[in-house]
């Protein structure tokens, strides 16, 4: 088992591309989640590292071994569907053996081979059965079992757990994680829940409109977005957004947000936007709600959404509605508040790239 | 309408609290139902049950068809029948059509159907092109390969000959005749069988391929493990149908051959035309047609109880 590289992968329908030059190397053993908006080109990418589509140009290495052309039978890779695809016609055992069979081995060893990866994915008593008696849990387990029967060069998984309800998703995280470590290949997760991505990946691949934003470790791509994209995509609540001017003022940058000013320390990347306009994105999280009016933004309350361990306070600004995040206990009652936002936590994007300013 | 003001409440019906015929009682869930099923039970007695008890009747009398008295001769029609040289010929012939013609279009019509269901662009206008042969009256196929196999004019025949492959007319061939009816039946009725197992495929989601290349499946692999297993109950109903379909099938023989020559293509139903109509024995006609009614019965019933295809079609 080897890191897979993927070249400048392009991928077009007709006029549409979906994929659009996307590199990315995965390294052995690491499990790398590409996550996206729906149409964003994340199962498209995935189907061409699978072999299931062809790819319109650009390489995918498995090792030294270009397999850009090969068929999907020669990849040897697992594959776990979002409509999981199991035979109904064939038992859960016979469901798992099936790559086994048609390598060829013998009945005997396949049924050792299933009784471990069962085993593994608590499933043992189900083998008997046929998949329609199963629930949606574990007929998702039993195709991760005959995906892990044999030892795959690599795993994908396409969305497996969106049809699942989230209890079953919480149960079924930990085990993806488990299974993956223990077949110890290069991982790739597509989704499209930020949550998925941000609990079980090594590194998060954030893809909008074909393209790739931003790769890095959970840690960084919600605490240093590199695009205002990754930013609003990756955390919830969403993060917030405002156009705000920029000026600088003997050796400090004034930020003026509709009637609020914030004094930033200057850097040489934000002087160059001096006397014009950035976007600034702040998370709910480090925004602060003061009983006083006058004290940064002034805000009406609208409603709280209380979730036990915090509450998410809308707010309507003249900035337009602001989602905060409060304590457990705050309850706004509609009254008038002031917003403000802590300055240490502002990420500025420039208004037309959404590139981030640094 | 209602008249409530008076005593005796007439808006209600004799049948809305239930009434009885001598000792059956009738309620009204029974009076509508029966009421409901009781013009399919007149029609299929019309069309069905009393056609075929005149048949049965008519077996065990001797009827001249040009004197048409009947005289009951008892079992003596069926006697005769089983030992009539020509009416065991007939039941092998019968047998041979129905099976040859059934397998070629089982074969013809998985194939067309696999092919109309790989192609994506322009399969909606093949499979109309396919399905043609089927709509095409029998009297035009017969019709069109007649002119075909014309021995003076017949491009078939001409093509046919020069090849070597048969001499002189191919269908007064004493040897080739039953082959040539067997094929030209299964052009006319191999979309059948594309129409049944098409619908059956389409029904296979993309993902169980999808899913069986992963695991590193073959074409031929795919087809034994998923095609196969999937279109296996259509196959069985098909197959059924097709066979009984071909075992009773009188028009386009008798358009191509009239059951010659001599008898090579004579099966059971001409068997039964011409004992009735070129030997004017009705009864005995009569007795033929409910043999293989009986046959045909009996061995029906045998498939459906041992390969089920209903159990097969629902997994």
């Amino acid at each position: 088992m080897s890191e897979i590289t993927i070249q400048n992968l392009t991928k077009t329908f007709g006029s549409l591309v979906a994929v659009d030059e996307f590199s990315l190397t995965i390294e052995d053993g690491e499990f790398i989640t590409l996550v996206g908006p729906s149409g964003c080109g994340k199962t498209t990418t995935l189907r061409c590292v699978a072999g299931l589509e062809s790819v319109t140009s650009g390489s995918i290495y498995f090792g030294d071994h270009d397999v850009t052309d090969y068929p999907v039978q020669q990849r040897g890779i697992a594959l776990l569907f979002q409509d999981i695809a199991l035979y109904p016609h064939m038992t859960v055992e016979e469901n798992m053996a099936y790559p086994l069979k048609l390598e060829g081995m013998s009945e005997e060893q396949r049924r050792e081979r299933v009784r471990e990866s069962a085993e593994l994915l608590h499933i043992e008593d189900q083998l008997e059965k046929h998949p329609n008696e199963l629930s949606g849990g574990q007929q998702q387990r039993v195709a991760l079992g005959r995906s892990i029967v044999r030892e795959p060069t690599m795993f994908l998984f396409d969305e497996p757990m969106s049809d699942l309800d989230a209890k079953l998703k919480h149960e079924l995280r930990p085990l993806f994680a488990e299974v993956t470590e223990t077949v110890g290949c290069p991982t790739m997760y597509v989704t499209h829940d930020q949550e998925e991505a941000m609990t079980m990946s090594d590194r998060i691949a954030v893809m909008n409109d074909g393209e790739l934003e931003q790769v890095g470790t959970p840690d960084e791509v919600y605490n240093e977005p590199e695009t205002s994209f990754v930013g609003e995509f990756i955390g919830r609540p969403n993060m917030e957004f405002f156009d705000a001017g920029i000026d600088r003022h003997n050796g400090t940058m004034d930020l003026s947000i509709g009637d609020a000013s914030y004094r930033l320390e200057t850097s040489e990347a934000l002087a160059q936007y001096a006397g014009g306009d950035v976007r600034i994105g702040i998370r709910p999280q480090d925004i602060t709600v003061s009983e006083d009016p006058a004290d940064g933004v002034t805000a009406e309350h609208v409603f709280d959404e209380t979730l036990g361990d915090q509450t998410h306070s809308l707010f309507e600004t003249p900035l337009g509605r602001i989602t905060v995040v409060t304590p457990p206990s705050f309850r706004g009652g509609e009254g008038q508040y002031g917003l403000q936002f802590d300055t240490d936590a502002m990420k500025a994007f420039d208004p037309k790239s959404g590139l981030r300013v640094e | 309408m209602a008249t409530d003001t008076e005593p005796v409440d007439r808006s209600r019906r004799f049948y809305d609290d239930g009434f009885s015929i001598g000792r059956f009682e009738i309620t009204p869930e029974d009076f509508w139902g029966w009421l409901t099923i009781l013009p399919v039970l007149l029609l299929y007695t019309l069309v069905a049950l009393i056609p075929i008890a005149f048949a049965i009747a008519a077996s065990v009398h001797r009827v001249p068809l040009l004197n048409p008295t009947w005289d009951f001769v008892g079992v003596e029609n069926y006697a005769n029948v089983f030992q009539l040289d020509r009416f065991w010929g007939s039941m092998w012939r019968g047998f041979v059509f129905m099976v040859g013609s059934t397998v070629i279009q089982l074969t013809v019509g998985v194939w067309m159907a696999l092919v109309l269901n790989k192609i994506t662009r322009g399969s909606r206008i093949l499979s109309t092109l396919v399905f043609t042969s089927y709509l095409i009256p029998t009297i035009i196929v017969t019709m069109m390969f007649l002119f075909m196999l014309d021995p003076y004019d017949g491009v078939l025949h001409a093509a046919g000959a020069r090849f070597g492959l048969w001499e002189g007319y191919l269908l007064g061939n004493t040897q080739l005749s039953m082959t040539a009816v067997v094929i030209i039946s299964s052009w006319k009725f191999s979309a059948f069988v594309t129409l049944f197992t098409l619908a059956q495929l389409q029904s296979i989601p993309d993902r169980f391929y999808e899913a069986a290349k992963v695991c590193g499946a073959t074409t031929w692999e795919m087809f034994r493990d998923i095609t196969l297993p999937r279109i296996y109950g259509a196959l069985l109903v098909v197959i059924f149908l097709r066979g009984v379909f071909m075992f009773n099938k009188y028009d386009i023989i008798w358009q191509l051959t009239q059951g010659g020559p001599g008898s090579q293509t004579t099966t059971m139903p001409i068997l039964a035309y011409r004992e009735t109509f070129e030997r004017g024995a009705y009864g005995m006609g009569n007795a033929i047609a409910v043999v293989m009614f009986l046959a045909l019965l009996v061995s029906g019933l045998v498939y459906l109880k041992y390969l089920n295809p209903s159990q097969e079609v629902e997994t």
